[in-house]
This record gives structure tokens, sequence and C-alpha cells, in this order.
């Protein structure tokens, strides 16, 4: 019978801001369907974010602590292809997670309301193009 | 009055060193343990579920470690006398 222990210093984790062309990429994966963020979630069902991003169910107490102090504001994950699992609810179930702080997600969604504006004119184009 | 076993959220917040310990051992019952140690310890401990560290603990105090060693060890030896006997 032998007992391991170790004296383990709990370390400051600190947040990796994103570059301007990080958040572009994810902008245009976001409207391209090719990335799920927890945004897409309903209110209700961002009480269960472990079931769509499957890593968080996975994290030790000491990993949860280390993200926690990085303040996640939105969680996101590249969706898989043909292989992609989804739940009862209709959720998917993604095997990766990335998160990003209320700073970088404010920053995000000023890009993404930049492309609703032109698809919203987009639209309405097409209600005054003859035919 | 708190509970000594410390709760995901106290532990985010939480800073400095810890102790960790865990022993190799199928079957542990942690309910009873974590029981014996809400008894026994002066600090706070945890649960911390680790793939390459069965049945691991943190403690706040290293002398606290010592409760997880006395009560691993009564049930190692119980279930060698258990054993014997069936």
């Amino acid at each position: 019978m032998t007992f391991k222990t170790k004296q383990i210093k709990l370390k400051q984790s600190k947040y990796r801001p994103r570059s301007a062309d990080e958040l572009r990429k994810l902008a245009k994966d976001i409207i391209n369907n090719d990335v799920f963020t927890s945004n897409h979630l309903h209110g209700h069902e961002r009480q269960h974010l472990a079931t769509v991003f499957l890593p968080l169910s996975m994290f030790s107490p000491m990993q949860k602590r280390e993200m926690w102090q990085q303040k996640p504001f939105m969680f996101y994950a590249n969706r898989g292809q043909r292989n992609e699992l989804h739940g009862i609810n209709g959720l998917p179930m993604l095997d990766n997670v990335a998160w990003l702080d209320k700073t970088d997600t404010l920053k995000l969604e000023k890009l993404m309301n930049k492309y609703d504006e032109k698809y919203k004119d987009a639209i309405e184009t097409i209600d005054t193009t003859r035919i | 009055m708190p509970l000594k076993q410390l709760t995901q959220q106290e532990f985010n917040t939480t800073d400095g060193t810890v102790y960790a310990i865990n022993i190799d051992m199928e079957d542990m019952d942690t309910v009873n343990l974590v029981n014996y140690l809400e008894a026994k310890c002066k600090g706070w401990f945890m649960q911390h579920y680790d793939t390459n560290a069965q049945n691991q603990f943190l403690f706040q105090h290293k002398s606290d470690t010592k409760h997880y060693k006395n009560w691993s060890g009564w049930t190692v030896f119980k279930d060698q006398i258990t054993n014997s006997i069936d």
C-alpha cells in the first residue's frame, strides 16, 4: 500500500486575448456554421453547457478552476463534419472547446453585426429587384 | 456549521499551496471517507478526479493528509481480514 503525496502551488491562470485576425477568422467560421457557440443556445439550454461542449464535463477541478479564473463569457467549438454527434435535445455534442472573455466576445459581436446589416440589406434588395 | 469539503465554486477562488494525496485502490468508498474527513480535518479538503491519480484528495493543510492515510490504511487492513475469513 503506497500513498503518493505531492505539494501543488495553485497557478493564476490568465486569459490570452485573441488577435484581430483570430477574431475575424472566428466570425467568418461562425457565419459559415463551422463553429458553434454558447450564444447559439437558448437561456435554459445554457444550464447544460457540458452536454454540448463535452470536454467541460471531463475537466478536473484544477482545470475548472483555471478556466473560471479566465472569466469565460462565450464558449465555442469547431463543428465536426459528418461524424458530428447530436444529443436527444437536438443540440450538437462537440469534442472540443475554447472560450472568449467578455472583451473579446463584444469585439466579435461587433464584427458579426456588420454581417447582419449587410445580410438584411441583401434580403431587402430581393423585394426591389425587377424580375 | 460550514462544511469542510470545498465546493468547486469555492475552489475557483482559492490561492496558495495545496497538498494532494492518493492511493491506487479499486472500489474505494469515498462517501465514508468524506464523512470521516469532515469530522477530523482542521482545514478544507476536496475530492480531485484525476485519471492518473486514483482516489485523489486535496488538502489545505499537510497535517490533514494523515487522516486520509489513517482511513485508507484501516480500509485496506479491514479488507485483508474480511478476505482471509472468507
